[in-house]
């Protein structure tokens, strides 16, 4: 809800919204401003203001209730803003002097940093110059900020960066912008525009791209992984400096391209200003520091109301700054965010093959790749630069190819998780993948159950990626750790033990089958049982959430000792459940199946019986040693005297 | 040189011309100069044009008179004085002349050329 009030314009009564009104108020005091220097100010005022004022009889004769925002700003536009008449001025040529000097006080009205009086990066002189007040009294507030919050830095850093230095507001000062150099390509002049830029020598920046490419050639490709993670990265900046910066095709843009200034006006009026700002600071040195604080004080006791504005100015554009810093480390960590998925998907690519069903399934694949995930940090990334680099043109077939490859690269998500989503829809039935595995029952009543390393572990020359164990990727297949071992209680007085295979797919049929060609065994010896660790997949199975387990009936009195069996995953209802993705777990654990269910009896006990047997075995060795010796001694011995017995 | 700077430079130059032109065919409403020039492709602000005006007034190329309005107040109505009448020919003569020249100058073939 706005207030509307009641003005009297020109002789007009005006219904007009307060909001309006202060706008209005603040563009026609920016006008007498701007014409403060003209001859028939007063004349030119009241034309205009006339003129608005039937403007807005208009406004209102076609029925509207009151002035709104709107129609303020849109006669501001058809007026025109000071910036645009200060372009389209024609009075340029009459009053060139007056003209400057203008623009340098009173009338300017955007925020520029002041390099003429700066100490640091002039922000503080700007700010003085844009909120009409004394530059000590900003630099006050921003050390003080800077030492009780501590974080008077980052407003400060940020409007340095954005705010335009105050050369670049003068007509016909040229700043530096980045251009492709085309004179000096090699590739498209990406290299050479960055070393105009940033005034450096050309190899520097060619040395940059072509350093992982170059280290990658001398290490051979045996060691690619290392360099090789800079190389797309290297080769997509350069694709991004390729097709966000412009060439530089004019003189003009060639100039520019070097900071050359464009004409010979400019170079004079560039070192005038410089010659007026070396004087003024060196009087403003010259000034003592009394005189200063006695400036401040006149300033704030003569206006303190002035003053009080001005700081609430000063703490707006502030806020302003700090919200453009949060929304740059938004934009960062989005970029970092997709960066991130375009990393992991990367990573993930080699298991395509195992994932991935049909044709439609990859190109999905390949389109949320490029177009979901890589495309926007491409974009955001081309947009930062070409804001950095100045340049406005809207690129009206990049965005639209932008937008509509985005487009796919939604369609493409969409796609690939439907379709991925229909594999793994139904489960396998249980009843059909159950099957009990027959043993010999120990014969000291205990199981000892190992697992198994799977041999292909240790098929270093095919192992292409490995997830600490859990998922171990080759050639030609993948190792997954989904083998469970659940401890029941067995339905009869021996050892049972059951597996249960498991997968998703499209049908439940179809589940069954991938379920039924999982590959895992179950090898006795003696009391030993040895229960794969994992269960490969080849490419032409895919992955389909294929999970083993292996189900221990334990007869009630029985011990089972689970050795190396990782942690345990989940105890309940009495139900042990233990998955194995640690490889070197030392963790053994030895049950006794009572009456109230499994009770676990001890961790160390086995692997003290198991340091007494390698001891006992030791023992046993070293005696047998000892009986050959003796035996082979003996026998000496008796030929010794048989040779004896001879010659005498 | 920016093509843009160029560019302003020149309709700068020609500007105060249009709006003679324009006042000389009558009596003008400021607003209706700028509709007359928007018609003609020439964009100006008319925050541009008021002091443009008063200038020119100031200078005695122009007078103004208070016409009543059928809705509000009167409305200053602006018009060529006998000065402004004649400086107006004069920079007439001198467009031709630097229009004749521009034309000739850029549409000259130097095969053409005796």
């Amino acid at each position: 809800m706005k207030q509307v009030i009641h003005i009297n314009y020109q002789g007009r009564v005006v219904p007009i919204e307060q909001t309006a009104f202060d706008l209005l108020k603040s563009y026609t005091d920016s006008l007498s401003i701007h014409f403060g220097s003209e001859l028939g100010k007063e004349e030119i005022m009241h034309d205009i203001k006339d003129r608005i004022a039937e403007l807005f009889d208009q406004r209102l004769k076609k029925g509207a209730a009151c002035i709104t925002d709107e129609d303020v700003n849109a006669i501001i536009n058809s007026i025109g803003r000071i910036e645009d008449l200060k372009a389209a001025d024609v009075s340029e040529e009459t009053e060139p002097e007056q003209k400057t000097t203008n623009q340098q006080t009173s009338s300017s009205k955007r925020l520029y940093r002041d390099e003429t009086k700066k100490i640091i990066g002039g922000v503080c002189a700007g700010l003085a110059n844009y909120l009409n007040i004394d530059v000590t009294v900003v630099r006050v507030i921003f050390a003080v900020m800077f030492f009780i919050f501590g974080f008077g830095l980052i407003p400060y850093l940020v409007l340095w960066a954005i705010v335009p230095n105050s050369a670049e507001g003068q007509i016909g000062a040229v700043r530096k912008k980045l251009y492709r150099d085309g004179d000096h390509k090699i590739v498209a002049g990406v290299c050479s525009g960055i070393s105009n830029y940033f005034g450096m020598e050309v190899w520097v920046p060619r040395l940059f791209f072509l350093l992982p490419l170059l280290a990658t050639g001398i290490t051979g490709l045996n060691n690619w992984h290392w360099f090789a993670g800079f190389l797309p990265g290297t080769f997509i900046t350069y694709l991004i400096c390729w097709i966000g910066i412009p060439e530089a095709k004019t003189t003009t843009e060639k100039l520019e391209m070097r900071g050359e200034k464009v004409d010979m006006n400019s170079i004079q009026h560039v070192i005038k200003e410089e010659m007026k700002g070396v004087k003024e600071r060196a009087e403003k040195f010259s000034k003592s520091a009394e005189q200063q604080v006695k400036a401040i004080g006149a300033e704030s006791s003569s206006a303190l109301s002035r003053f009080i504005n001005a700081i609430v100015r000063i703490i707006i554009v502030m806020i302003k700054a700090i919200s453009y810093t949060i929304l740059t480390i938004i934009g960062l960590a989005m970029v970092l965010f997709l960066l991130g998925l375009s990393f992991s998907s990367v990573v993930i690519f080699p298991f395509k093959d195992f994932m991935l069903n049909g044709e439609w399934q990859n190109y999905f694949a390949l389109g949320t790749i490029l177009f979901f995930i890589i495309l926007p940090i491409l974009a955001i990334v081309v947009s930062l630069i070409r804001k950095i680099a100045g340049i406005k043109t809207k690129n009206k077939w990049l965005n639209i190819s932008f937008i509509s490859l985005w487009i796919v690269g939604w369609i493409s998500l969409f796609g690939l998780f439907s379709t991925l989503g229909k594999d793994f829809s139904s489960v396998s039935h249980r009843d059909n993948n159950e099957r009990i595995i027959p043993i010999q029952q120990p014969t000291n009543g205990k199981l000892i159950i190992k697992l198994k390393k799977n041999p292909i572990f240790d098929d270093e020359e095919n192992n292409i990626i490995g997830f600490f164990e859990a998922m171990e990727l080759f050639k030609d297949s993948i190792t997954i750790n989904n083998v469970r071992v659940k401890i029941v209680r067995s339905l009869s007085d021996s050892f049972e033990v059951r597996t249960v295979y498991s997968a998703h797919g499209s049908t439940r049929f179809a589940a069954d089958t991938t379920a039924s060609t999982i590959q895992f065994n179950i090898n006795q010896q003696d009391s030993l049982l040895f229960i794969d660790r994992a269960t490969s997949i080849s490419k032409n199975q895919k992955f389909r959430n294929q999970q083993v387990v292996v189900l221990i009936g334990v007869p009630e009195g029985k011990t089972i000792d689970m050795q190396d069996c990782g942690s345990v995953s989940n105890y309940n209802n009495n139900v042990w459940e233990f998955d194995n993705w640690q490889m070197e777990s030392d963790a053994r654990k030895l049950f006794i199946m009572t009456n109230d269910g499994l009770q676990l009896v001890g961790l160390n006990e086995n692997q003290k019986t198991g340091q007494q047997d390698e001891e006992k075995k030791e023992v046993d060795s070293l005696l047998k040693l000892k009986k050959d010796v003796e035996k082979a001694l003996q026998d000496k011995l008796k030929q010794g005297n048989r040779r004896l017995d001879s010659t005498q | 040189m920016s093509i843009e700077n160029t560019a302003s430079q020149m309709r700068k130059g020609i500007l105060e011309f249009c709006i003679l032109s324009i006042i000389e065919q009558g009596e003008v409403y400021p607003s209706d100069i700028i509709d007359r020039m928007k018609e003609a492709n020439l964009h100006i602000f008319e925050g541009t044009l008021y002091p443009l005006l008063t200038r020119l007034k100031n200078a005695g190329l122009l007078q103004y008179r208070w016409v009543e309005s059928s809705s509000g107040p009167p409305r200053k109505y602006f018009l060529l004085t006998d000065a402004g009448k004649l400086f107006y020919n004069e920079l007439k003569t001198t467009w031709k002349e630097i229009a004749d020249a521009v034309q000739q100058i850029t549409n000259a073939n130097p095969n053409q050329t005796k």
